[in-house]
């Protein structure tokens, strides 16, 4: 089956879905393969932890001369990234374009055996520890957590760290490793997203899988009601000593529309330099450095659902003043919404800026990885340009204010100065 | 196919690069001048200077009607949907842009402008110097071991060779700067000699050459004494071993600088390929024995983080595995270093780390914005872009002797500064 949509083609075969962005290509490549998990398999009663899992399986010695699938590859100067998110698992292949088509070959063969060694698991929990270590002191991280908490609950797998903790991965032995890689090879859905056609051929050669089976019926909304409208968390020992106010939204988007309308929205109020909280809290009050912005669009048991986040650094002594003003901004969003000219602005700029994505083949795969690894239609890429190139602000302005029912203000707290 | 054009008005440099196809125009104007020329007791001149030349112009485009208001350049170029940024390294600042075709006049008409008829307002300036605090805040101690690289910045750079300190500027340095004084750090560093323009995307060779003909005009001849400095040297680097310990970090961090050879000289690359070799990848040399073999460490990095033209600085970050404390790693890295410059590279090794280093060459002359930049730096460094286009052939042809070259400015014990942070 063939989907065809106007700027990237896709083919479906079997489980996998490969994504082929255009861009001409130099002598560069790059693939990364998606593999969509569930975010509570951490946390199961048998927990499966996938970037661990590839970890091990990458460094594990078992070809010829006992050399491993990362020895072999990074040979030929392709470099291997894993990373985490609650969505999914990804693995980047990057290098030589000549050398990323055996590297995919490699990768496969070594799934296929998924033979994993003692070493290679300590290694490999070493390296996610890291991992949990860095986050944990990551202001950003903390306050994105305590947002999604809000929304969720304190228990929710979307408000911790995705592979778990550090006493779980501690525990993590071959055994469970092998069932992970079992299951990575055959029971979730994968998307591969490559730079060229004969990297996407060998996708479709190494990793086509059998049709995984259907997800479950729709489950109950993740939003819980009432949500606070304001949450403080506290960074441990060691954390920095900047604070980290994220405001935000997470909600339930009835269509692949809504989810354009929240891109809009958070790029109006932080995504440029002339965007509403931008001009205020940098150029107005100088409060922080800048904003960032953060749309994540994901599918979980069946619904759609969109995280939309601005976020700022500031210093300890400025985060009540900081979040005053954000609280009488959203007070204001919510009465007034944005006028029809942000709505405009902020909609061609998004519909130019696509062209940034070619700024080379890893930018473009990476964005197009970014909106397809919560497991949105692939048809969402259409969607989008279709919407940023007619935008009709009433339309925008009536979706965006059902996401915004409520808006929370997340600040995580670094050690005092 | 691309085409590539040389253009030079009066000293400055342009390189236009067309490359048909690619929906995106990047442009890039180095100036070599940066925190390395800020005077003493202003530390931060050079990167105010730049966050002023977005504050506004005293003519329109093209000399016609009013001036650009602050932030206007910003504002025109992101709502084509484009990217602008600046940034100021000891030796150069960098103004970027990446934009639709159709947007690439409007860039050089907006360069030309701000360099040309440069506004800068005590009221600009106020705001502009807040800024630049907060930034400080958020690149320093606003996240985890932050402030690392201005530790190891003033322990390995010991007289006042004006690298000793990191470009963004520190609280005393921003606050003395008058808006007197950016004028005459403008006028005194922003001359044709220093200036150099790359643009590479899908445009009209002709009109764009004449486009950024008229924007490098704008560059003023270059004083007689304005020649930029090119000595090189070690003078006032390190030349000891420094440790400074930080407690109360919450966990143990190692970062271990060592002077690396200046910016453009050949022992430069052999210095990055040595990056390479021991920790640019999972199967490189420190990442397989620290955190495989050993299971001392949970990561390590390698990174030139200081390109200076008279003399950079490599930095070797450790994280200590859990039980394992930081003098422990530190000998280990010792043991490991040791061993490698006393027996040199293994052949696979070197292999791996000559695929890899050239792997990284691809994928920054494979990002449009990347490779603009290195080839600005090229133009400054090397007055051309021959050693940029090849650099291929130097890495395929180095011998296992510069390999070995290479690694060893990463083991220098007897000179080098060390910030360990401590639970």
């Amino acid at each position: 089956m063939i989907a065809a949509s106007t700027d990237r083609s896709t083919t479906i075969a079997g489980g996998l879905r490969i994504v082929r962005p255009p861009r001409p290509s130099r002598d560069y490549a790059v693939a990364t393969l998606i593999w969509h998990v569930p975010p509570d398999i951490v946390w199961t009663s048998e927990p499966m932890f996938p970037s661990l899992a590839l970890e091990a399986l990458l460094r594990s010695a078992n070809g010829p001369g006992q050399c491993s699938a990362v020895d072999r590859v990074e040979q030929d100067g392709v470099y291997l990234s894993v990373a985490r998110t609650h969505f999914s698992c990804q693995l980047e292949v990057r290098g030589p374009r000549h050398s990323i088509p055996a590297a995919i070959a490699e990768l496969a063969a070594v799934f296929a055996v998924a033979d994993v060694s003692e070493a290679a698991a300590a290694a490999a929990r070493r390296i996610v520890a890291e991992d949990i270590d860095r986050h944990a002191r990551d202001m950003a991280v903390l306050a994105r957590y305590a947002l999604i908490r809000a929304f969720t609950d304190d228990n929710s797998p979307l408000g911790a760290y995705p592979e778990g903790t550090r006493e779980l991965v501690e525990d993590v032995n071959v055994a469970a490793i092998g069932r992970t890689i079992r299951a990575m090879a055959g029971e979730f859905p994968m998307t591969a997203v490559c730079s060229d056609q004969d990297v996407a051929e060998m996708c479709t050669v190494s990793f086509a899988a059998p049709t995984p089976a259907p997800a479950a019926t729709a489950g109950r909304c993740l939003i819980r009601h009432p949500v606070p409208s304001l949450v403080r968390v506290r960074g441990g020992s060691g954390s920095s000593r900047g604070c980290k106010v994220a405001w935000g939204f997470l909600a339930e988007a009835a269509d692949l529309e809504d989810l354009v309308a929240a891109e809009v929205l958070i790029d109006a109020l932080g995504g440029s330099w002339y965007s509403r909280w931008q001009r205020l809290l940098r150029e107005e009050l100088a409060l922080t450095y800048g904003t960032a912005t953060e749309t994540i669009t994901f599918r979980h048991r069946g619904r759609n659902y969109v995280l939309g986040t601005v976020a700022l650094t500031v210093a300890p002594s400025a985060v009540d003043e900081v979040a005053v003003h954000l609280t009488e901004q959203s007070r204001c969003l919510t009465e007034s919404g944005l006028s029809d000219g942000e709505w405009r602005d902020s909609s061609i700029r998004l519909l130019r800026a696509a062209a940034l994505h070619a700024r080379s083949a890893r930018a473009h795969v990476q964005w197009t990885a970014h909106l397809l690894e919560g497991g949105i239609d692939v048809e969402f890429g259409a969607v989008r340009e279709q919407a940023l190139r007619m935008p009709d602000p009433e339309v925008l302005a009536r979706r965006s204010a059902r996401l915004l029912e409520p808006a929370v203000i997340a600040i995580a707290e670094g050690e005092d100065e | 196919v691309t085409q590539l054009t040389h253009i030079t008005i009066g000293k400055a440099q342009g390189v236009l690069i067309q490359e048909p196809g690619v929906p995106l125009v990047t442009t890039h104007l180095r100036v070599a001048t940066g925190g390395r020329d800020d005077p003493p007791g202003q530390a931060g001149l050079a990167h105010v200077v730049e966050h002023m030349m977005f504050s506004g112009t005293r003519q329109g485009i093209g000399g016609i009607g009013q001036g650009l208001e602050r932030g206007e350049h910003a504002r025109i170029i992101e709502a084509g949907g484009g990217f602008v940024n600046a940034t100021t390294s000891a030796d150069s600042t960098c103004y970027v842009h990446a934009v639709i075709p159709e947007f690439l006049g409007t860039v050089l008409d907006l360069e030309r402008a701000r360099f040309a008829a440069t506004a800068f307002t005590d009221e600009g300036m106020a705001a502009d110097k807040a800024i630049v605090l907060r930034e400080r805040f958020q690149r320093t101690r606003g996240r985890s071991f932050g402030d690392a690289t201005e530790r190891l910045l003033a322990a390995v750079y010991t007289d006042g060779n004006g690298y000793g300190h990191l470009p963004v500027g520190d609280q005393d340095g921003v606050s003395r700067i008058t808006v007197a004084d950016c004028y005459g750090f403008f006028s005194q560093h922003y001359h044709d000699a220093a200036t150099s323009l790359v643009i590479i995307g899908d445009f009209d060779q002709a009109a764009v050459t004449e486009h950024a003909s008229r924007l490098l005009d704008a560059f003023p001849e270059a004083a007689a004494d304005g020649a930029v400095d090119s000595q090189s040297g070690d003078t006032g680097l390190i030349r000891t071993t420094t440790r400074e310990e930080i407690p109360g970090s919450g966990r143990s961090q190692v970062f271990i600088a060592q002077p690396m050879p200046p910016l453009g000289s050949a022992d430069f690359a052999l210095a990055e390929m040595g990056a390479v070799a021991l920790a640019h990848g999972a199967s490189s040399l420190l990442q397989r024995r620290l955190i495989g073999e050993r299971g001392v460490a949970q990561a390590a990095k390698a990174n030139v983080v200081a390109r200076h033209r008279s003399a950079s600085m490599g930095v070797l970050q450790i994280a200590p595995s859990q039980g394992t404390t930081a003098e422990e790693v530190i000998a280990e890295l010792d043991r490991v270093m040791c061993e490698v410059v006393m027996v040199g590279l293994h052949e696979i090794d070197r292999e791996r780390a000559r695929s890899m280093y050239a792997s990284s060459w691809l994928a920054e002359d494979d990002s449009l914005i990347s490779r603009a930049a290195s080839l600005g730096e090229s133009l400054q460094v090397h007055g051309g872009i021959d050693s940029y286009q090849c650099h291929l052939d130097l890495i395929a042809a180095l011998g296992p002797e510069q390999f070995d070259r290479g690694v060893r400015f990463w083991h220098q014990p007897d000179r080098r500064a060390e910030v360990v942070y401590l639970p």
